[in-house]
């Protein structure tokens, strides 16, 4: 490997998923990142201020020496300022978070970022799916996707992973309630083949799982593979954890392989997927660190902290190392007994919001 | 002019007796009046598990008897009283901020002294020292020597959304209190907007240190300043000028601030740290903020200290100040010179801890002794309450 192609999207766009180990990958996203935060500080002026902050003013600024040094910008900053390394005319598309509460983040792509990302996807997914399109059963309306105004995460998610199946079958109404029929006689017609099922975890939980349990109804689907992502927030408000999810679908679906996902609008097409063994896995683009909520110090595998998510992909705005409000632990690299490489990581809430905005909130 | 205040909208009123409406006399700083709120403090000050909450304390020792008995002689010396007693009592109508600060409490008792008749309106997201303040008045209200204030005094709570809600009260008051910020102040002040008013904004504070007394006490006084309210107080200090401090002292200083805070009762949690770390990259991105001290590429950006965390900076302006959302983030620079400290409309107490320098202090709006920030003063943000109560 020539040290130029660490930074060439061409070639390391083409790296196996989960099959560098610890040196490898370290030789990559250190020129990488730093190639990374050079950019970003020569283009995107709020993110050469907070690298001025911590006195990184010589060029080139904050050379790191290991992956885990790279400064990482809090995840919140997305939703206050418009971020972004690239002039208005290159804007390609602008993204926008989930949050149905508060202030959304916006992150802007040009073509290139867009264009890599979904390359990105497109490879982890097809280390989960095959390269085969499978008969895709979406748990969610054909209406999510047609909100004019601009994109939800939910719709690009719902969106980006269409592409991974055929015979999409819609699952619930613009009302969110289960079509029965329409569920019914797709799996009728597919149940011998590896049906690829995808919903937001909440919405499979609530409007298709309990569903199909108060009308008593079971399936007996062969090797089918479940993906879902969102976030457990709604779910922690039932009691209803990662173990009790697999088995009610279990009982409700038959053979399915249940896989959790994480991700963020911030560093979209970079995803970690759940293994057998329930970690949540880096790929090969991405590395994670956990630090301690007062100090920021790295903290060592086994220990609960913030979670920082490192990314080869974003060029179009500076979200290559960012501060999530996720508390994570890292229990391993390497070494999970899947067999992939990398570091594996498990969630375990967020920090809980105390936005609070002394006298000034008044009025509301 | 007479308002039924009755409402269709969901307005709660977790303190009016029925005898609220009637019209009542006023009676500025007459004994029964004076033993009516006195008796709020001494109710208060009799629960023991009270003693836990420092902001309800400081609220019920400002109002104690021997005080009040001070401002009432100053006042019917002053022969501004007199006229006002027998006429109908004034009308005012107070906005108080939600979650932070007992301040509108001692403005809306101040003004039943004064002789009005005050309703309080309190968001509905208030927090639980507000919450537990307006339940001993109510209790409070109930007993003989508390009856009395609840024809003076009544609390509503609503959304702020409610617009004819505000509309209405401010129609039936003489003069309408808000307490900040900016914001909330442009979109009440839309709203009737011939109304009478009497606003405070947003303010920040500061506080100015040369640590010539005893160190350990000093940091006990500035705890005191900074930890009430999750320093979000208007005179909570944002930030210390240390004035020709040496180093080795400021240390000593946080040193004390360490081993003092496992005993100092607060309310900073896990969260409260993540948003000082937002804070300060807020900060930069915004105000170009400059950390003084930075070891390389090191991530301690912030030292963390117990649930405050503190980081002396290059560069420290009022924009800088103004936009501080406290969390227990405590900004630090030296000074040699007290001109250096930057001025602002904004900048509301300096915090002093050394007697001498509040006379060659040119800026803020009132200079305090460490350790009394959150004091509560007649006189606030330049104006004379009592005045203002008069409605002359």
């Amino acid at each position: 490997m020539q040290i130029d192609d660490y930074n060439n999207a061409a070639v390391f766009s083409q790296f196996p998923v989960y099959g560098l180990n610890s040196a490898e990958k370290q030789a990559f996203l250190q020129q990488r990142l730093n190639w990374l935060t050079h950019h970003h500080a020569t283009h995107c002026p709020e993110y050469a201020r907070l690298l001025t902050c911590i006195g990184e003013v010589n060029s080139p600024m904050c050379n790191i020496e290991h992956i885990d040094q790279v400064p990482p910008v809090a995840a919140r900053l997305f939703k206050d300022y418009g971020l972004k390394s690239i002039k208005d005319e290159e804007v390609f598309r602008l993204m926008r978070s989930s949050g149905t509460s508060g202030r959304q983040s916006q992150i802007y792509l040009d073509a290139d970022s867009a264009k890599l990302q979904s390359q990105i996807l497109v490879k982890t997914l097809q280390h989960w799916l095959g390269k085969q399109r499978r008969p895709m059963l979406i748990i969610d309306a054909k209406e999510t996707m047609q909100n004019k105004n601009g994109m939800s995460a939910r719709a690009a998610g719902l969106q980006g992973m269409s592409f991974f199946g055929r015979n999409h079958c819609y699952a619930l109404d613009e009302n969110m309630q289960l079509r029965i029929d329409e569920v019914k006689s797709f799996i009728e017609q597919y149940h011998n083949q590896q049906i690829f099922i995808f919903g937001f975890t909440f919405i499979v939980w609530q409007q298709f799982i309990q569903a199909l349990q108060s009308l008593g109804l079971k399936f007996n689907l062969q090797q089918a593979i479940l993906i879902h992502g969102g976030g457990w927030k709604k779910m922690q408000q039932q009691a209803v954890d990662d173990k009790t999810f697999k088995q009610q679908i279990n009982a409700q679906l038959g053979d399915v392989s249940v896989h959790d996902y994480y991700g963020m609008v911030e560093q979209t097409g970079t995803i970690y997927m759940q293994c057998e063994h329930g970690h949540l896995h880096c790929p090969v683009w991405s590395d994670v660190v956990v630090r301690d909520i007062n100090s920021l110090a790295q903290l060592k595998n086994g220990q609960q902290g913030l979670l920082q998510v490192n990314s080869a992909l974003p060029t179009s705005y500076p979200g290559h190392s960012i501060l999530t409000e996720d508390l994570a632990v890292i229990h391993g690299e390497d070494d999970c007994p899947c067999g992939r490489l990398g570091k594996y990581f498990t969630l375990h809430g967020r920090v809980p919001n105390s936005q609070v905005r002394g006298c000034s909130d008044t009025f509301s | 002019m007479t308002h039924s205040l009755k409402f269709i909208e969901a307005v709660k009123w977790p303190l009016k007796t029925e005898n609220f409406a009637n019209p009542h006399n006023n009676l500025a700083w007459q004994n029964e009046l004076v033993e009516a709120v006195a008796g709020f403090s001494t109710f208060i000050l009799k629960q023991a598990e009270l003693k836990q909450f420092p902001e309800i304390i400081a609220l019920a020792y400002w109002f104690r008897p021997a005080h009040l008995k001070q401002l009432q002689t100053e006042q019917v010396a002053s022969d501004k009283v007199r006229p006002l007693v027998g006429r109908a009592a004034g009308k005012v109508f107070h906005i108080a901020p939600a979650n932070v600060d007992t301040v509108f409490l001692y403005s809306a008792l101040l003004s039943v002294l004064c002789g009005n008749q005050n309703i309080v309106r309190i968001s509905e997201r208030s927090g639980d020292i507000t919450s537990m303040l307006v339940e001993l008045l109510k209790i409070y209200c109930q007993s003989p020597t508390g009856k009395l204030l609840a024809n003076y005094l009544a609390v509503a709570e609503y959304s702020a959304q409610l617009e004819n809600v505000t509309a209405q009260l401010s129609r039936w008051c003489d003069l309408r209190v808000i307490w900040g910020g900016d914001q909330s102040i442009a979109a009440i002040s839309q709203i009737e907007p011939n109304t009478k008013q009497i606003e405070f904004p947003d303010r920040y504070s500061i506080a100015l240190l040369s640590l010539n007394k005893d160190i350990k006490q000093t940091a006990q006084q500035f705890l005191t300043d900074v930890l009430p309210f999750n320093q979000q107080a208007c005179s909570s200090p944002k930030a210390i000028y240390w004035l020709n401090v040496p180093e080795e002292k400021q240390q000593d200083f946080w040193l004390n601030i360490e081993n003092l805070l496992p005993n100092s009762r607060n309310q900073l949690t896990m969260s409260n740290k993540v948003e000082q770390h937002i804070l300060l990259q807020k900060l930069a991105v915004e105000h170009g903020i400059e950390l003084a001290n930075h070891t390389g590429k090191s991530f301690a950006k912030i030292k963390s200290i117990g649930p405050l965390g503190q980081c002396k900076v290059k560069n420290l302006t009022s924009e800088m100040l103004v936009a501080h959302s406290g969390n227990g983030l405590v900004l630090q620079t030296d000074i040699e010179d007290v001109a250096a400290i930057a001025n602002s409309e904004k900048l509301q107490s300096v915090i002093i801890d050394d007697q001498t320098l509040g006379e060659a202090l040119q800026v803020g709006k009132r200079f305090v002794q460490i350790g009394q920030a959150l004091a509560f003063d007649t006189v606030w943000d330049g104006l004379d309450l009592i005045d203002v109560f008069a409605l002359k």
